[in-house]
């Protein structure tokens, strides 16, 4: 299809030559025949080209590219518009170095296949666009004519470089797509399982491997077999490194649990103790208030408390002096013994104890001063006090 | 006759001075008008001379209560156990007679206090050296030990 716009073009460019150069000298016809000739021998061999794989003419349309890049580059505008006859030849010259190009870019192409590169066959077609000089009267009657011709070789060349461009950009969507698609969906080499595509899990330089048709593909499959024994080693390796944390947070998990467990115990301890000294606390508060208000915030029943316990003090005094005061014997009878007179007594709290107390003798503070006619008297030295009990 | 009379005042004199010497050293004149005889009185010779007159208190059950209440602040006491004779045993053993408690109305020795408790069967013997008092069966009451 480019070929065959490529022809088209070519057409329309040398009929614009022959209009503009209808009175050219027949050299230029020849010339002109030669190119055309030129691109009739190139015909059969892009239809050999046909028959070529699809990477030959991905190659191929790539040459293009290039070589209309070349060409629009070799001939700025400014250049052109400011060209003379001269510059228009050497415009022809450059287009049947294109012609060439192509035919040296299907050289190429050719002997890529056969393995060496014919340089020769382009020098060789050089000499062939090469012009005769022509004579300046001639020259200068075509100046006329020359801004209207490099106007519309401009146009020309403008319209064939976005065609081409175009064209080019159909031919490459078109031709490497299959091919990608094509290469990726025929491609064996997996990982395990893993997207081919992804080149970040993996590791697998999946645009080299696929676009570089020069590696062969044992060395692909040997470098991926040996980045997926890499990844398997890496991944054992993280694998292991997994379970040995693991382990690690299992057993810092239950020395955590065991350390709960125990701050628990302790808590509930520390609580039952509280509560225990807080029982007793509120005891003694309780006590303590008790206190308070038996003695009062003004006084008053202070001192009514401390009377009253002075009065207890003061009967528990008086009863002790009564029971001091009181007399401690339980008199029986009277008697002579060897001429003196004596008292039989006892004291209640132990009756068996016979007590014998004779005149002028002295028991717990009470003297006995005399028995006269069943009559004892006892007086208290302490109290000054005398009992007379009858016998 | 004269001189007879003379002889007689003169013997007389003497005698008198004498016992009057005599008798100011016995008596020892208490005050102006009392004078004691400086003469230790029988229960203080032998404390169970002492005249007493007792009443048994109710705590006293048996002749030996009855003789250590006798006893009792004379400084003598009934001879050890060991040294009891079978009869001495009975005796001691036996209960005091309710006519016996109250000798409060006639003054009695200590010894004869002793052997109106016993009994007549007994007579009161005293070691004066160690102060010990025991009761010795009579004779003629031995043969009911023996019987």
């Amino acid at each position: 299809m480019a070929n065959q716009d490529q022809r088209d073009t070519a057409d329309e460019f040398f009929a614009a030559l022959n209009a503009v150069d209808k009175g050219s000298s027949n050299a230029n016809t020849e010339l002109s025949d030669e190119v055309a000739e030129n691109l009739t021998e190139v015909e059969p061999k892009k239809t050999d080209i046909s028959d070529v794989k699809p990477e030959q003419l991905d190659n191929v349309s790539d040459i293009k590219s290039e070589q209309s890049v070349n060409v629009v580059e070799n001939q700025p505008k400014s250049e052109i518009s400011d060209t003379k006859p001269e510059q228009s030849d050497d415009v022809i010259e450059n287009l049947s170095d294109r012609k060439v190009g192509n035919s040296n870019a299907e050289s190429v192409n050719h002997s890529e296949d056969d393995g060496s590169i014919p340089e020769a066959s382009v020098e060789d077609d050089e000499p062939l666009f090469k012009q005769p000089e022509k004579p300046k009267a001639e020259k200068e009657k075509k100046s006329f004519f020359i801004p209207m011709v490099l106007f519309l070789l401009m146009l020309v060349l403008l319209v064939v470089l976005v065609f081409n461009m175009g064209s080019d950009d159909s031919d490459l969507s078109a031709d490497t797509q299959p091919v990608n698609s094509s290469e990726q969906m025929e491609s064996s080499v997996y990982l395990d399982g893993a997207d081919p595509y992804n080149s970040i899990s993996n590791g697998v330089p999946l645009p080299n491997v696929y676009t570089d048709s020069t590696v062969p593909e044992q060395e692909i499959i040997q470098s991926q077999v040996s980045d997926q024994a890499q990844a398997a080693e890496i991944q054992d390796g993280l694998n292991a490194l997994l379970v040995t944390k693991l382990d690690e947070i299992i057993v810092m998990q239950n020395s955590l649990a065991e350390r709960v467990i125990e701050l628990s115990s302790a808590t509930s301890s520390l609580s039952s103790k509280v509560d225990n000294n807080q029982t007793a606390l509120q005891s003694e508060i309780r006590s303590l208030k008790k206190i308070t208000q038996s003695l009062g915030l003004d006084g008053r029943n202070r001192d009514t408390a401390i009377s009253e316990l002075l009065t207890a003090v003061k009967g528990f005094e008086i009863d002790i002096q009564n029971q001091r005061n009181a007399f401690p014997l339980e008199l029986l009878h009277s008697e002579v013994w060897s001429g003196k007179q004596r008292v039989v007594a006892f004291k209640p709290s132990s009756p068996r104890n016979i007590l014998k107390i004779y005149e002028g003798e002295q028991f717990e503070g009470w003297l006995l001063v005399s028995i006269k006619n069943e009559i004892v008297t006892f007086k208290n030295i302490e109290l000054n006090e005398t009992v007379e009990i009858a016998l | 006759m004269g001189t007879a009379l003379r002889c007689c005042l003169l013997i007389f004199s003497v005698c008198g001075c004498s016992s009057a010497y005599a008798d100011e050293s016995d008596y020892y004149q208490v005050s102006r008008y009392v004078e004691t005889k400086m003469v230790a009185k029988p229960s203080q010779l032998n404390p169970l001379d002492g005249v007493i007159r007792i009443k048994f208190p109710i705590t006293v059950s048996t002749v030996k209560d009855a003789i250590d209440y006798v006893l009792d602040d004379s400084g003598y006491e009934i001879v050890h156990e060991q040294f009891w004779t079978p009869e001495m045993k009975i005796i001691l053993a036996a209960k005091i007679a309710h006519t016996q408690r109250d000798l409060s109305l006639t003054p009695l020795k200590i010894s004869d206090v002793i052997n109106v408790v016993v009994g007549d069967a007994f007579y009161v013997v005293s070691d004066p050296l160690r102060r010990k008092v025991s009761v010795v069966l009579k004779d003629e009451y031995r043969g009911l030990i023996d019987g």
